[in-house]
């Protein structure tokens, strides 16, 4: 059934239909044309010519030489081929190293940029590293900072460079009227601050100026000075402590009971005074400095001790 | 001979002038010149079996190439341009082996 199939097909249809493409690539690689042409030719010299192909070439050339010949068309066809391979080649050329370098290139960036990536990459993880670093250390410093700042305001409030506010005595002591012998003198202000500082107070201040441990009250001829301040009449002392505990003992105290006979000779005007809220003010940053003693470094122990 | 001269003349001009092949047109130089080798193999076998003829020559030389860069200019614009080109190298390809085979036989008879 097949087979009579088959072979009515191949019956009727044309062989260029049938033929496996491949083989009729292979079969008309020769342009038709060529065989047309010497074909028309062979009919128009000789009717009774075979036409099988591949007898055109004899019959051609008993047609006496008109085919085979070159023609100045071809020629100038011939020369545009040379002129399209010499064209391809020198473009080709032209456009190779163009090609191989752009990859090369690429290739090289694309390396030179992985370098780079993985530089930044380490250059992160060590920023990471020191970034932890430092804010561990800075958690440190500020733990360290709250520290000494509590430390610094303890120590004002001691050393008198803080202001201070507190239950305590206020004392009012004036110069007596009529001679000089009877006005104030540093060491009667000296003996009552050391009686307050016996009987525990906490911060004393005269007139408003802090009395701490570099400062005293000292004459001046006959003006009373602190913390290089001048003082006049009449003295306001604020000592800050407990009120009941300051006024009890301050004029038990040795220095408070040669005060108080001083205060009685001369007729001194003097009040005392229990009183809830009183402030002593900060001593001056200018008796902070030292006017003896200056920070060293250890290059200065160092030269000290290889004299 | 006279048409080996004419080859000659033109590769050397070529590669004398160097002349720059526009950016559009560099594409379909490659498979212009496969279709032209065609044309030319073709050309010398029929002028070796005695039936070569010059207006043949010409039309196929020019069709050949026409067709050949016009069916890949196509292509690109289709988007098959590489698949295109892939099959004309293959058919141009057979032809021409098959042609130089011809040729072969009748210079060396074998």
């Amino acid at each position: 059934m097949s087979e009579r199939t088959a072979t009515r097909g191949t019956a009727t249809l044309p062989a260029r239909v049938t033929t496996p493409l491949l083989t009729l690539i292979t079969q008309q690689s020769l342009d038709e044309d060529y065989e047309t042409v010497a074909r028309r030719r062979s009919v128009v010299v000789d009717p009774q010519a075979g036409t099988a192909p591949g007898d055109y070439a004899h019959v051609a050339r008993r047609a006496g030489g008109v085919t085979g010949r070159v023609g100045r068309t071809s020629l100038a066809i011939a020369l545009l081929f040379g002129l399209l391979i010499g064209v391809a080649v020198v473009q080709n050329s032209r456009n190779a190293p163009v090609r191989n370098a752009t990859r090369e290139e690429l290739v090289t960036r694309i390396n030179e940029r992985h370098t780079q990536l993985a530089t930044y990459q380490s250059r992160i993880a060590t920023l990471r590293d020191d970034n932890g670093k430092l804010s561990s250390s800075y958690a440190d410093l500020g733990s360290q900072l709250r520290a000494t700042t509590s430390s610094v305001n303890a120590l004002g409030e001691v050393t008198g460079f803080r202001q201070v506010s507190d239950a305590g005595l206020r004392i009012v002591v004036k110069d007596a009227d009529g001679s000089s012998s009877g006005e104030v003198r540093d060491s009667d202000l000296n003996n009552l601050v050391n009686a307050l500082w016996q009987s525990g107070a906490s911060a004393i201040s005269i007139n408003g100026q802090r009395v701490t441990a570099l400062s005293q009250p000292r004459n001046s001829g006959s003006v009373v000075r602190i913390n290089d301040v001048s003082l006049s009449s009449p003295y306001v002392i604020h000592a800050l402590g407990k009120p009941s505990d300051l006024q009890s003992r301050v004029f038990d105290t040795t220095s408070g009971a040669e005060f108080l006979s001083v205060v009685q000779q001369f007729g001194m005007p003097l009040s005392v005074q229990n009183v809830s809220d009183l402030t002593a003010p900060a001593a001056p940053n200018a008796l902070l400095s030292l006017p003896y003693a200056t920070t060293g470094d250890a290059a200065d122990s160092i030269q000290e001790e290889q004299p | 001979m006279i048409a080996a001269l004419g080859l000659v003349v033109g590769i050397v001009l070529g590669l004398i002038f160097r002349p720059e092949v526009p950016v559009g047109l560099q594409p379909y130089l490659p498979i212009a010149i496969v279709a032209a080798l065609d044309a030319v193999f073709g050309a010398l076998r029929a002028y070796l079996d005695g039936i070569f003829d010059d207006k043949v020559f010409v039309i196929s030389f020019l069709s050949n190439v026409v067709i050949a860069a016009g069916i890949v200019w196509l292509g690109d614009k289709l988007g098959v341009g590489g698949q295109l080109s892939t099959g004309i190298v293959v058919v141009l390809g057979i032809r021409i082996f098959s042609n130089v085979a011809a040729i072969r036989r009748h210079l060396f008879h074998a």
